[in-house]
């Protein structure tokens, strides 16, 4: 094959990588149902990507004991899927199963196990990561997040029918966070 | 290649004229000048492509909230497409300025990745998240394929190593992670082994020799100094302090998942053979038993000093077959990676051996003597095979 046509390949194959990037996560923004997701407690942090809020929600940690479950048998790094509430605005969960459970039984999140707490003879509790524990606000925003700690920090997140979900906006007491910069 | 020394031999044995030699004196003088001059506009565009790229990043970030979700994307798309487009430009279609193009080309590559980091950003994924880099690795690698690009194979195994990484410690806080970072090394042995082996399967074809060459050093380079960590009795003793029930499953997993295709490429380029050489089955069998010492390290562990002192031996077997092969195929590059880790070698010994022994005026004087009665050595010897290469 000559250089041009693997030029225009390599071309056409990044763009496709791309545009493959934003359209699934436009798909999830645009069809998705919007859920609120409580936060037990947030963390901002300042890295080379700028300012970002490490956000850890109520449904981070589900204990299974309180959700209905098929199996307990499960393990750090396994993937999960969250079945919520379907007659809650914000994130409670019904469900816990390895594979989806099916569309009626309500809006679901797929997360990644990252720790199995064991309890005793008990059902133990999972915590789960969902790939939307971070959130990016303008360089030195972090910092006006930081002063509303104990305040009720929320997340508007869109899920779609995959189960993936990304973050629309924060709200701080209900209201949506405004930053300066933005 | 003939050098000074060479045609100075030829004239007095009478094999070249006298005009002959001057012509050839002349010749070499001005190749070697041209190869200064190409070194030094590569390094030049080089370092331009690393700042325009900083430069570009930098405005992005500083503007980042300033800007809309599209506009940012149509900026990130321009700025990468562009340097791709010109890089292919300069060193294809005009062919004017090859070596500029080379590193725009290189640009485009890192630019690529920029790019998804950023868009990510955008929708608010995690920083450490392993697919995007190897969403990067998988966008570049036919890059580096395409146009037999040594630099963007070098960023592609660099890339490699960092997903592992990210890999196997996906979806953990530090604080999870931290007793796993005793077997760091182990993992990277492993996969610094899969990434030789795929690189000795590039040699059987003449246009990817060079990029099979660079995954090989890279792979060496990551082994080696993998190797020279467990040298130390910390990692041993942490393996014992920490035991199994602190571990995380994706660590251990991802030691037998990485061994697993280490050893089956490692068994592949065997039987396939492609290329021939006097050291391949030396190559081959380091590769599967250093897989095995690594791999009872991490399931075998021991409180005493027999791994750190295995390692040590490993480390030194390795270092004089580096010279060994490196002296037999004359590669002077291997030649000084092996001389290299022998007095890195020695120093931490030096330095393990005699810290709490000797007192300390007396560490550093005899310290000091070892290095520099050894640099002196060693530079001497490096200099006599380099000579000894040339003149061949």
């Amino acid at each position: 094959m000559d250089k041009k046509k693997m030029f225009l390949g390599i071309a056409l194959f990044w763009l496709l990588i791309i545009l493959s990037f934003i359209f699934v996560k436009e798909y999830t923004l645009s069809t998705g149902k919007e859920i609120i997701f409580k936060t037990r407690y947030y963390d901002p942090r300042d890295l080379f990507r700028g300012d970002y809020v490490v956000l850890n929600y109520e449904v981070s940690s589900i204990d299974l004991n309180k959700v209905y479950v098929e199996t307990k048998e499960f393990s750090a790094g396994e993937t999960v899927y969250v079945t919520l509430d379907p007659k809650n605005s914000t994130a409670e969960p019904l469900a816990v199963s390895k594979k989806r459970m099916p569309k009626d039984y309500g809006p679901c999140i797929k997360g990644k196990i990252t720790s199995v707490m064991s309890q005793g003879v008990f059902a133990p509790v999972i915590l789960v990561e969902y790939g939307i524990e971070n959130y990016f606000v303008p360089e030195g925003e972090g910092s006006s997040i930081r002063s509303g700690q104990g305040r009720g920090l929320e997340a508007r997140v869109s899920l779609d029918s995959f189960c993936n979900a990304v973050i629309k906006d924060l709200l701080m007491d209900g209201v949506v966070v405004q930053f300066n910069a933005g | 290649m003939a050098d000074d020394k060479l045609i100075k031999k030829w004239l007095s044995d009478g094999t070249i004229s006298k005009v002959q030699a001057q012509k050839m004196l002349s010749d070499l003088k001005s190749d070697s000048k041209e190869k200064s001059s190409n070194n030094f506009i590569i390094a030049l565009s080089t370092i331009g492509a690393l700042l325009l790229g900083i430069g570009a990043m930098l405005f992005i970030a500083a503007n980042w909230h300033e800007m809309s979700n599209p506009f940012k994307t149509v900026l990130l798309l321009a700025l990468t497409f562009g340097s791709y487009y010109l890089g292919y430009l300069f060193k294809y279609q005009k062919k004017n300025l090859p070596r500029v193009g080379a590193s725009l080309l290189f640009l485009g590559a890192l630019l690529f990745g920029v790019t998804i980091f950023l868009i990510a950003q955008m929708y608010n994924l995690q920083a450490n998240n392993h697919i995007l880099v190897l969403i990067w690795i998988i966008g570049v690698l036919p890059l580096a394929y395409a146009f037999e690009s040594v630099p963007i194979a070098w960023l592609s195994a660099g890339l490699f190593f960092l997903w592992i990484g990210l890999f196997i410690f996906r979806g953990m806080e530090f604080g999870d992670a931290r007793h796993d970072i005793s077997l760091f090394p182990v993992l990277y042995i492993i996969s610094g082994i899969m990434l030789f082996a795929i690189g000795s399967l590039h040699k059987s074809s003449e246009r990817l020799k060079e990029i099979g060459a660079a995954y090989r050093l890279q792979g060496l380079k990551v082994g080696l100094f993998s190797i020279f960590l467990l040298t130390f009795n910390w990692f041993s003793e942490s393996m014992i302090r920490i035991g199994y029930a602190d571990l995380s499953s994706q660590i251990t997993q991802g030691v037998i998942l990485f061994s697993a295709v280490s050893v089956a490429v490692t068994i592949f380029v065997l039987f396939k053979r492609p290329y021939d050489s006097e050291t391949f089955k030396l190559e081959i069998y380091s590769s599967l038993g250093l897989i095995f010492f690594s791999l009872l390290f991490f399931f075998f562990p021991m409180a005493n000093s027999v791994y750190p002192v295995l390692f040590n031996l490993i480390l030194l077997g390795l270092i004089f077959a580096m010279l060994f092969i490196g002296y037999n195929s004359e590669q002077m590059g291997l030649v000084n990676s092996g001389l290299f880790w022998f007095a890195v070698l020695i120093v931490a010994r030096y330095f393990d051996f005699f810290w709490k022994l000797l007192p300390r005026s007396l560490f550093f004087i005899i310290g000091g003597l070892v290095l520099i009665i050894g640099g002196i050595v060693l530079e001497k010897k490096r200099r006599e095979l380099k000579t000894k290469f040339g003149a061949k």
